[in-house]
């Protein structure tokens, strides 16, 4: 007979231990919530669209640094000759883009330019409009209902006249608002506020997208994209490595410079599962180890049961009923942890994860938890344990089972240590990026990202203005932010003749090396740059208009033969087989291929610099050729005296309306910029945080129930010992030598796997930090002081009983 | 060697409190082989956890060998009683875990005798004890005799001056009980006083005097 008060009044026994339970698989089951939800939805990346299994995104990779993931050309040609190809449709980034309305500019961050086939390619519906071509000339765009929001407060915009800049073309283009589309979902690879049909003859970069007729067509195309770079006549030693990628891999498998948009991590997605899978391995171990040790805390009432004649179904359903209790208890706490999290984290995992989805992983749970705590209960039940007469102790706790729950804990303590681990080495090669990037020099420096051309005309008036100000150290400008990709090349000439390989091309404002400290190992820093925006502005045109045969007018004066002057990098100097960098000095260099930043088309070697590292530590440091321009230093940085950081904001605020007051003031601190770049690396880091410290509350909560189980077992030989001449400090050491010896076995099992990972970890960066041995030290240090700590009040407490007691103990 | 004045122990829980010693004044001597008798409930192993040491008492002044330890500290009554008095109890109390010879060495690890010394001093005890091929044994895998005389063997290892028997021969049948009762007799001829509690008029017949107890007091 189950009686509910009876059930009540034993679920309240040993009520310590059960709340142990309570809260390591309630914080596991909340944790396991979260993943599923958070895999779920990067999982779910671009799956939305209807031809989803047949787009394909093209790139083409080159030997050295990372591939870029934008292609050149418009593909048409090839499109039509590949019958497999169903359509091509090209997407391509409007960069420093400004829009104007009723005399007002405007930043635009997403906007990009289009072909005619984006909405019959890519399933975003068009909200408002013409539904599958909304552009029907050059000057019609679609915008979002984000866009329509955020500017007009309204979406009675269709018929409204906008006007429209960008880095590459800044004079305003008029276009008319011909269509509202719904917003992007969160889970696609880009989100677009505005897009703009490809100007006629614009011929570029872009993200080019190719929609099959069947997925497994795929496997056919690379071979035929490099036969037309074959046929076009590309020497077969330097081919590319052509990829069509699946539109649904590119958030998670894609880490190519210039992505449309920060995208996600595999790996950082299976570090996450692998520590949700630890933590409930951890918090499993523990139930399965306080449900044996409540299993013999409980014997007599089992006994005493059945010789009162219970049979062992009625037994086993009881202890049934009392762990459905707890369960009940878990899951509602672990609900309500999900609640807690989802805020904490911004994880909403109650929309991502359906009610059927959810009732399955409770579901599931909750037949994990029963196996783990009633099947011993039946295998002892099952086997012997009514019929003999023996001590059930003895039997039931042999030696043997109490090997398996120590073999437990070392499991736990095993997996504690190894998520410190990785916690500490993570947290290392982070620091170790952070104080390499420009030599760590990053405390009091905000950076202005990707300003519009007519803000970088003005960049001197503002560098002027800054300085004026005594807080304000020293201002400069770049082509690329800090971390970002430079991705401009060129084929050179040097010394008359043509270097085989293209070689990076940076351009930099002249106080770029002396803002960064940074020190030339031989010759100078750039001598005063002749040129203005302006003549490069002029410049660019004459040499477009030169192309189609225009002649330059009669006062304009080119640059002299040779008249630039070029920093080189010492990666440069191995490139071009310079010896030493005094030798590089006043070598000839011609800039042959590059469209726009050969305005100056060759120049002698001033100076040469160390590696500096300006780029990500993704990738290794590149030969590099660094030139002064005024016109594609799009990037600003301002250094300033920490100490007086909100005057010298108030002051950049002032400075910057005064002379851009059309222009909106973006900036961030330059540590925020590495954030953003390192950003999966960063989220790694702070989530393996939260679980080491997770895992070691789990593990530590463990050790209370495994200690006070040890302690109970050992009352009396304690007393004997006392009896015998042990005093508090020999029984410390007694007691403690145990979990000491637990720790030292976890250390020597974890450190050599958390070894092994790491190193597959660090192969990600192109500069890693050592795995050195006090990493490992470390966290076994770590481990073993929560240990102790945890263990201390009840070991102490069974040091000090009085020994008369503990020797009548049974 | 051990005197007690006016010794009182008295037992409280919430509810009850009970007077275990009351009032107790004993005297015995160096060499001495005393018996405590009394009816179950008496007092008689509380008199003796607090000769050897083991508790303090409510009142009252315990002096051992001159000293007064009636009001020291859990930790110098551990330090007082090392080395200096020998317990051997009705069930044996022997650690499962370690085997005879380990057992036998526990008084000794914790007198900081050399690892040679320890060895010389089990191997000559268990020999005397009649149990040397038994020294790598477990406890359930020895007799009740047996396990007593191991019992004795780590009460005297380190040569101390007192032994406390409580109920030596209780566990025991008659033959393994004159076994015990003649290696307690060897050693209180050999200069060791002994302090015995018992039941049994045989085993009382061993000592030299005895006292009888009855609801905490001397009757006799």
């Amino acid at each position: 007979m189950i009686r509910p008060d009876i059930i009540t009044r034993r679920f309240k026994r040993n009520i310590g231990m059960k709340i142990v339970s309570i809260l390591c698989l309630s914080i596991a089951f909340a944790c396991l919530i979260l993943i599923v939800a958070y895999a779920t939805f990067e999982l779910s990346y671009d799956k939305f669209h209807s031809k989803s299994n047949r787009i394909f995104r093209l790139s083409v990779e080159r030997k050295t640094g990372l591939p870029d993931a934008r292609v050149y050309g418009d593909w048409q040609d090839f499109s039509k000759e590949v019958p497999e190809i169903e359509s091509v449709t090209r997407i391509g980034s409007i960069r420093q883009a400004t829009f104007t309305y009723d005399n007002k500019i405007f930043n635009l961050n997403r906007a990009y330019f289009v072909d005619s086939l984006f909405f019959q390619t890519f399933s975003y519906p068009i909200k408002v409009g013409e539904k599958v071509n909304p552009f029907p000339n050059q000057n019609s765009i679609v915008v979002s209902e984000n866009f329509a929001r955020k500017y007009f407060n309204s979406e009675d915009i269709i018929g409204k006249t906008i006007k429209v800049s960008s880095r590459d073309n800044d004079t305003d283009q008029t276009y008319t608002i011909n269509g509202i589309m719904f917003d992007f979902p969160a889970n696609t690879h880009f989100k677009a506020d505005m897009l703009v049909p490809i100007p006629r003859g614009y011929n570029f970069f872009f993200y080019t997208y190719f929609l099959l007729k069947t997925p497994d067509d795929v496997k056919t195309l690379p071979d035929k994209v490099v036969a037309t770079y074959q046929k076009a006549g590309a020497d077969s030693s330097k081919l590319p490595i052509v990829r069509f990628q699946p539109i649904t891999d590119i958030h998670l498998h894609s880490n190519k410079s210039r992505e449309m948009e920060r995208n996600g991590s595999f790996q950082s997605l299976i570090i996450l599962v692998s520590a949700v899978a630890l933590i409930l391995l951890i918090a499993l171990i523990n139930l399965s180890n306080n449900s044996r040790v409540l299993f013999l805390r409980n014997r007599d009432y089992y006994v005493l049961k059945r010789t009162h004649g219970a049979t062992i179904g009625i037994l086993i359903l009881e202890e049934i009923v009392q762990c459905l209790i707890l369960c009940a208890f878990i899951i509602l706490l672990g609900f309500w942890f999900v609640f807690y999290l989802n805020k904490l984290l911004g994880i909403n995992s109650f929309s991502i994860l359906s009610i059927s989805q959810l009732i399955i992983i409770t579901t599931i749970l909750l037949i994990v938890l029963l196996l783990v705590m009633v099947l011993p209960v039946v295998r002892y039940f099952i086997k012997d344990f009514f019929s003999r007469n023996r001590n059930i102790e003895n039997t039931f706790m042999s030696k043997k089972k109490s090997l398996a729950m120590r073999g437990f804990v070392i499991a736990q303590v095993t997996i504690s240590i190894f998520v410190i681990i990785m916690t500490i080495g993570v947290s290392k090669q982070m620091d170790y990026v952070l104080s390499t990037q420009l030599g760590g020099k990053m405390d009091g420096i905000i950076v202005l990202p990707n300003q519009p051309t007519k803000v970088v005309k003005n960049f001197d008036r503002l560098k002027e203005e800054l300085l004026r100000n005594p807080k304000i150290i020293a201002v400069t400008a770049a082509m690329e932010p800090p971390a970002g990709a430079i991705l401009d090349k060129t084929i050179i000439e040097y010394e008359g003749e043509k270097h085989e390989n293209p070689v990076d091309l940076f351009c930099v404002d002249g106080d770029f090396f002396s803002f960064f400290n940074l020190n030339v190992l031989a010759g100078t820093m750039f001598p005063r740059y002749p040129y203005t925006f302006d003549w490069e502005s002029k410049n660019i045109n004459i040499t477009m208009l030169a192309r189609q045969g225009i002649k330059a007018p009669i006062d304009f004066q080119p640059p002299a033969e040779y008249s630039d002057c070029f920093l080189i990098n010492e990666s440069a100097l191995a490139e071009l087989g310079i010896k030493s960098p005094a030798d590089a000095i006043g070598k000839r260099i011609k800039l042959t291929s590059h469209p726009v930043l050969n305005i100056i088309p060759g120049g002698r070697i001033v100076g040469v610099v160390d590696d500096y590292k300006y780029t990500s530590m993704f990738e290794k440091e590149r030969p590099l050729l660094i030139i002064e321009r005024r016109m594609f230093i799009s990037n600003f940085l301002i250094r300033y005296d920490t100490a007086y950081t909100n005057e010298v904001l108030a002051s950049i605020r002032e400075n910057w309306f005064k002379i851009n007051p059309d222009y909106p003031l973006n900036y961030e601190p330059l540590p925020e910029t590495y954030r953003n770049i390192y950003f999966n690396e960063f989220n790694s880091k702070r989530f393996l945080s939260y679980f080491s410290m997770l895992s070691l509350l789990i593990s530590a909560l463990g050790l209370t129930v495994m200690m006070s189980f040890f302690i109970r077992s050992r009352v009396k030989e304690i007393g004997i010992r006392k009896v015998n001449g042990a005093n508090t400090i020999d029984i410390l050491i007694f007691l403690n030598k145990n979990l000491i010896s637990w720790i030292l076995i976890s250390f020597c099992i974890a450190s050599p796997f958390a070894y092994y990972v790491m190193n597959r970890w660090l192969q990600n960066f192109a500069y890693q930090t050592s795995v050195s041995w006090w990493v490992f030290v470390s966290a076994g240090i770590i481990a073993l002081f929560v240990a102790l700590v945890t263990v201390s009040y009840q070991s102490i407490k069974a040091a000090r009983m009085n020994p008369v007691d503990a020797i009548r103990y049974e | 060697m051990i005197k007690t004045e006016n010794l009182t122990k008295v037992f409280k829980t919430k509810e009850v409190e009970t007077t275990a010693i009351n009032d107790l004044s004993i005297n015995i001597e160096k060499g001495e082989f005393v018996g405590i008798m009394g009816p179950s409930g008496c007092g008689k192993s509380t008199l003796l956890n607090i000769i050897g040491m083991l508790d303090a008492s409510t009142s009252g002044s315990y002096f051992f060998n001159g000293i007064d330890v009636s009001r020291i500290t859990e930790q110098l009554r551990t330090s007082a009683r090392k080395g200096k008095i020998g317990f051997v109890f009705q069930n044996f109390n022997l650690v499962e875990d370690l085997n005879v010879s380990e057992n036998v060495e526990l008084p000794l690890a914790y007198l900081n005798f050399s690892h040679k010394e320890r060895k010389r001093l089990i191997e000559e005890v268990l020999d005397r004890m009649n149990i040397g091929h038994r020294a790598k044994h477990f406890p359930n895998q020895l007799s009740g005799g047996q396990q007593q005389r191991v019992a004795i063997a780590r009460a005297v290892v380190a040569n101390p001056m007192l032994i406390l028997a409580d109920e030596p021969t209780g566990n025991l049948d008659s033959k393994n009980g004159i076994e015990v009762m003649r290696l307690l007799t060897e050693y209180n001829q050999a200069g060791t006083t002994i302090v015995m509690v018992t039941h049994s008029q045989r085993d009382a017949a061993y000592s030299h005097r005895l006292i009888k107890l009855y609801d905490g007091s001397i009757v006799e």
